[in-house]
């Protein structure tokens, strides 16, 4: 029988359940993978852990998504193909679209699973289990990223920017052991000034000159009046307490009225 | 090691490269291209994508970019195609001598391009018969240059993509507080820094951090949920501050500033805010019966003239006005 000595790599696993362990399976009773539709899988998700397996593959009319589960999730990774296949590598990714692995095809293997028809098809490990060469673990670094309220995911190089009255600083401190540690203090003191930040566009603020004092002059006497603690300045008759005050200082809704009470000439 | 029957399987065929990119239709003898490199030279090879990387395997690969005969030493230079803007291309350098062994192996990690970062990538390298390789010089060539996008791409399964994956550091920075503006005509507020959009607080924080709540914040943890939450709520932490919370330790009021405020602004009762409790922006005041109010624009004051017109007056009054 003739042999080709050294096929080329992906060829050489056409014919074997690489990259699947020897003992899967391959099938779930209802639909089957063929032996070739992976060539070659390589899978190192963010917090993964072990025996990483195909635990269902969920077929749609424009898509399908290969869903890979491990020793704790059945839902680690998902890899989604879109549907004419023109991709031979699908790229896994987690829940927070983070790489963490690639399954190796072609376009025309992958075919035979959007071949299977529209529907959910579930796998037990035992039936599509990865062989060991293709997980790789990968070190805990510790915060992986941060992801907010919206969804967005930041990880590498973080920067956190105080805004709008919120003051972000570091300091050092140093615990009950003589270790030092780095803090992030977050202070929120607001924005005095907010009316001309959200005065947009910022054009249209006009800054104003704001009266801070009243001058009062009454002939050689000059007086410099400043407001209260709220701001507020009082224009009061004087004479308040005399009987017979005739120097009213009115406030109605519609300003200050300042007269004098008497009687006006009857014609 | 890989067992060096995977060895000698790889200098025979076009692994670690995809098929199709190398070692297409390679001379017996003589000099080659990229796309001809012999299957001989490279026996297998991997590589790490590092968090700081940009790599995605959608869109990018990793290809070998050249191999140089350079004095006694042969380069193997591997890149990738990821866009890094102002940052150098990734590139990943090999160096063999004469006398290296088949199937030597190599370990290299790219340089830290900051004190902050991780390095962006790192790979190893096995090699095939040295002579072979060295053959392929004797012609006077002393490099194979990749000249296309398309030869001597490595696996998409030999690359490990840890793109994204870690926070590498945390740095904080303040947007610039709303500095007090003066009308048209007026001379401007003037700080003795020029004022930023944005200011650095602190860059490359790394290892264990702790959080601490300042002024008017309160920090929570919900470990079921693994969130933290930032509120704002008044005198909660540290409660309220006494004094303005600075954005960068060398900030100081405008020059001339009579209030110390760091944003050229006025307290509360250095304002004119009301007149017996009536707020602007527009106030009136009426000028009832024996009583002128008369504006003085030039002088920027209000004359308040009891005249008592209109009043009957006697000769004689013990009314106070």
């Amino acid at each position: 029988m003739s042999e080709i000595r050294f096929p080329e790599f992906l060829p050489s696993l056409e014919n074997t359940r690489y990259p699947f362990v020897p003992t899967a399976s391959l099938s779930n009773g209802n639909v089957s993978f063929l032996e070739g539709t992976f060539l070659d899988a390589h899978i190192y998700a963010i917090g993964g852990t072990d025996r990483y397996y195909i635990s269902r593959v969920e077929v749609s009319s424009n898509q399908f998504v290969i869903v890979i589960g491990d020793s704790v999730t059945a839902t680690r990774l998902t890899g989604t193909v879109s549907i004419p296949i023109v991709d031979s590598v699908v790229r896994l990714v987690d829940t927070n679209l983070r790489s963490g692995g690639v399954l190796v095809s072609e376009s025309s293997r992958l075919a035979l699973l959007a071949g299977w028809g529209i529907g959910t098809y579930t796998f037990e490990r035992t039936q599509s289990e990865f062989c060991v060469t293709c997980q790789m673990p990968i070190p805990d670094p510790g915060v992986t990223s941060f992801k907010l309220e919206d969804g967005n995911v930041f990880s590498g190089q973080v920067w956190w920017v105080g805004d709008d009255g919120v003051v972000l600083s570091a300091e050092t401190a140093t615990d009950k052991n003589g270790e030092s540690y780095d803090v992030v203090r977050v202070d929120v003191v607001g924005d005095p000034l907010f009316l001309e930040r959200l005065c947009k566009p910022q054009s249209l603020f006009k800054p104003i000159m704001p009266i801070r004092k009243i001058r009062i002059i009454n002939r050689d006497n000059i007086h410099d009046c400043i407001p209260n603690e709220q701001g507020n300045f009082n224009l009061q008759m004087n004479d308040a307490l005399a009987a017979d005050a005739a120097l009213r200082v009115r406030t109605t809704s519609e300003g200050i009225v300042i007269e004098v009470a008497g009687s006006t000439p009857t014609v | 090691m890989a067992r060096p029957n995977f060895f000698n399987d790889n200098v025979n065929r076009t692994f670690p490269f995809r098929q199709g990119t190398a070692g297409m239709n390679t001379p017996d003898v003589g000099t080659v291209t990229m796309l001809e490199l012999p299957d001989q030279f490279i026996a297998d090879c991997g590589f790490i994508m590092g968090p700081e990387s940009g790599f995605d395997e959608k869109e990018h690969s990793v290809f070998l970019y050249r191999v140089e005969l350079v004095g006694g030493t042969v380069v193997f230079e591997f890149r990738s195609d990821v866009d890094r803007g102002s940052k150098p291309q990734l590139s990943l350098t090999f160096t063999r001598n004469y006398g290296d062994p088949i199937y030597t192996t190599e370990f290299v990690e790219a340089n830290q391009e900051s004190e902050c970062d991780e390095p962006p990538w790192s790979g190893y390298l096995v090699t095939g018969d040295m002579n072979k390789i060295l053959e392929r010089f004797s012609g006077g060539s002393t490099y194979i240059l990749r000249s296309d996008n398309v030869a001597a791409v490595v696996e998409p399964a030999l690359i490990q993509n840890l793109n994204g994956n870690q926070v590498v550091s945390l740095n904080l920075a303040n947007t610039d507080r709303t500095r007090a503006t003066k009308p048209i005509d007026c001379p401007s507020y003037q700080w003795s820094f020029t004022p930023q959009p944005i200011y650095v607080a602190h860059k490359c924080l790394q290892g264990d951090l702790r959080l601490r709540a300042g002024y008017n914040v309160s920090i929570s943890q919900n470990t079921l949920s693994n969130t933290i939450q930032f509120s704002a709520i008044l005198r909660a932490g540290l409660g309220e501050p006494c004094a303005e919370v600075k954005l960068f330790p060398a900030e100081t009021p405008p020059i001339g500033s009579t209030n110390g405020l760091l944003g050229g602004d006025f307290y509360c009762n250095e304002v004119l805010r009301s007149i017996n409790g009536i707020q602007g922006p527009s106030l009136t005041i009426f000028a009832g019966t024996g009583v002128g109010v008369i504006p003085d624009f030039d002088g920027n004051a209000i004359i308040v003239d009891i005249n008592l017109a209109d009043l009957s007056l006697c000769t004689h009054s013990a009314v106070s006005v």
